[in-house]
This record gives C-alpha cells, structure tokens and sequence, in this order.
C-alpha cells in the first residue's frame, strides 16, 4: 500500500514540472535586409572634328567622325543632336558660318553611311539604346551642301546630348 | 485465552475500521506510474541574408528573399512574430525602413500565403517535430530621387512556443 501511494505522489509532482501556460519558451532569428544603390552613370567623347577640308563653293563633301558613349550595363538611353550653333529652325538646317556671319554652309549629319536617316531635329535622334558599362562607338557621317559664292573658313558646334 | 482474542477482533470489527479479511492473508500489488515530462523544443533558423545586392536607382521595385526554418515538438502550438526591424517607420503601417548613413530606403515584407510578416502580429502554427520552412520577401521601390548608399536593416523572428 505504501508502495503505491509513492509512486502516484512522484507522479504529480512531475505533472508538476511542465510550464502551466502554453508558450511560455521563445526562440529568436534574425534577418538582415541589405541593398547598395548607385547612380547610373554615362559618359560620351567625341573623337574629333568633323572636318570637310576645303571644298570649292560649287561643290559637295562628305566627312565622319566619331564619338563613344559609355553607358551603365543595361541601362536605357537615347542620343540626340541639337542642330549646330547656327540651327535655324524654320528651314531644318543647319549652318557653318565665318566669324562675321557673312558666309555659310549648309550642311547635313546623318546616323548612317548611305545618308538616309538625318540625325537632329530636322531628322531624328537614336533612341530606346542600352548601355554596356562599356564604350559603345557611334559614327557620325556629314554632308556638306554646295553654297555658291561662299568663301572662307566656316564652322559650326553641334551638342551631343545622351539622356539615361 | 482463545476466548479472550475473538472478543477484541469483534469489538474492532464493531468499528468498522479494520477490514473484513485483515489479518487472513496478505496480497501486494504495485502500480507503476510513469510520466517523463520534457519541456517542448523549438528552433528558428535563418538561411541566409535578404540581399538586394547593388541596384541601379531608378523607378522600380524589385524583391529579394531568403527562407527560414522552424522546427517546433510534434503537436505543440507556437507563434511567429516579427518585429520591426531596427528602423522603425511611425508614420506607415508595416512599413519597414532599411537606413544609411544619409537616409532611409523603405520596404514591405510578404511570406508565405496572404502572410505579409507584420510588425508583432504573431502567425499560428503547429510543431510537427521537422523543420517547418517559411519564405521572406522584402519589396523595395527605388525611386530616382534615392541617394546612393548602402542600405540595411535587422529584423528579429520570434518563436514563442
């Protein structure tokens, strides 16, 4: 009899020993969140003067040259040309002109060899390019039109603009 | 003296406090009783860190994610509760904030389900006694005005069981 009731009593007292309220154990993790953001970047050279060399008034030429554009890897971007210094916007032509603004030239930059696609705003601008991260060269090919009469030196800036 | 013996077990019996058969024969029996009684196991594991790993600003949202695995005694109730992470937002719901030096990069968690992790709403579950997985998802819109840095954040998993 004795034997029994210790047995029974050793019970309850290990009952005893469990946590009275569910959940009372924790365990904790933790979670780290990260991101590094950066700008894209982009980058353009021009590799020289788009130079006609001398051409008699009554004659046409044709040059190139050619500018490099880094852009960040995957990253859109478009490129456009304003027309020169000299852009008079009711004709869409562009102009090389002498210091005193007495001679000018007319003159046309395309995006392709063949002269077919006019690059700016009497043409188009390249648009929906993705960068590289590395340097991606464009060609710049010119037509200079005949001005008969014209003498002396000429020239014109053009801004090559690349958004991203 | 024989005569003087069953006297005295007739006045016991009269009492009623000895039983009828005592002192007839002795039987023992014992009963075991056994109980081991453990306290419940639980354990959270976090595989791996959520990592946007280096974004290009800009208009977009991107998601980044890892796992984590809770493994809990066989039938025992537990609790999952996130917190909010190092940054608390106080202007936004479960908006969470990843800082850097200069400023705070915020983002939305998701999980498993309809779950979206929110900042101390514990989520139910059952321990089956193996590694319960649970996804973490972190959404994170990068916007253009975003100044560059890099950005982080802790969160602590709590497993209440």
């Amino acid at each position: 009899m004795n034997r029994i009731k210790l047995h029974i009593a050793a019970a309850l007292m290990a009952i005893s020993l469990i946590p009275a309220s569910a959940m009372a154990l924790t365990a904790t993790g933790q979670v780290n969140i990260t991101a590094t953001t950066v700008q894209p970047t982009a980058a353009v050279t021009v590799a020289g003067a788009l130079a006609f060399g001398t051409v008699q008034d009554t004659l046409t030429a044709v040059a190139q040259t050619s500018f490099d554009v880094t852009v960040t890897n995957g990253w859109p971007y478009s490129i456009a040309l304003d027309g020169g210094a000299n852009y008079n916007a009711a004709t869409a032509q562009s102009l090389m002109k002498d210091g005193g603004g007495l001679n000018a030239r007319e003159y046309v930059l395309y995006q392709d060899a063949a002269r077919l696609n006019v690059w700016g705003p009497a043409g188009t601008n390249m648009a929906g390019l993705s960068g590289t991260g590395a340097i991606q060269t464009y060609q710049l090919y010119g037509s200079l039109l005949a001005a008969p009469g014209t003498t002396g030196a000429v020239s014109d800036i053009t801004t090559i603009t690349v958004t991203y | 003296m024989k005569k003087l013996r069953l006297y005295t077990v007739a006045a016991l019996a009269m009492l009623g406090v000895v039983p009828s058969l005592a002192f007839a024969a002795t039987q023992t029996a014992t009963v075991d009783v056994n109980l081991v009684a453990i306290a419940p196991a639980g354990s959270i594991t976090v595989n791996g860190p959520i990592d946007f790993g280096t974004v290009i600003v800009a208009d977009s949202t991107l998601t980044a994610g890892t796992t984590f695995d809770v493994t809990v005694s066989n039938n025992v109730p537990y609790t999952i509760t996130f917190d909010a992470g190092l940054h608390i937002s106080a202007t936004s719901g479960n908006l969470r904030n990843m800082m850097s030096t200069t400023g705070a990069l915020g983002y939305y968690m998701t999980g498993l389900g309809t779950s979206t992790w929110d900042i101390g709403v514990p989520v139910n579950g059952t321990g089956t006694g193996i590694a319960d997985s649970f996804p973490i998802n972190a959404n994170v819109t990068f916007g253009a005005g975003l100044t560059p840095g890099s950005y982080s954040d802790t969160i602590t998993i709590t497993l209440a069981y």
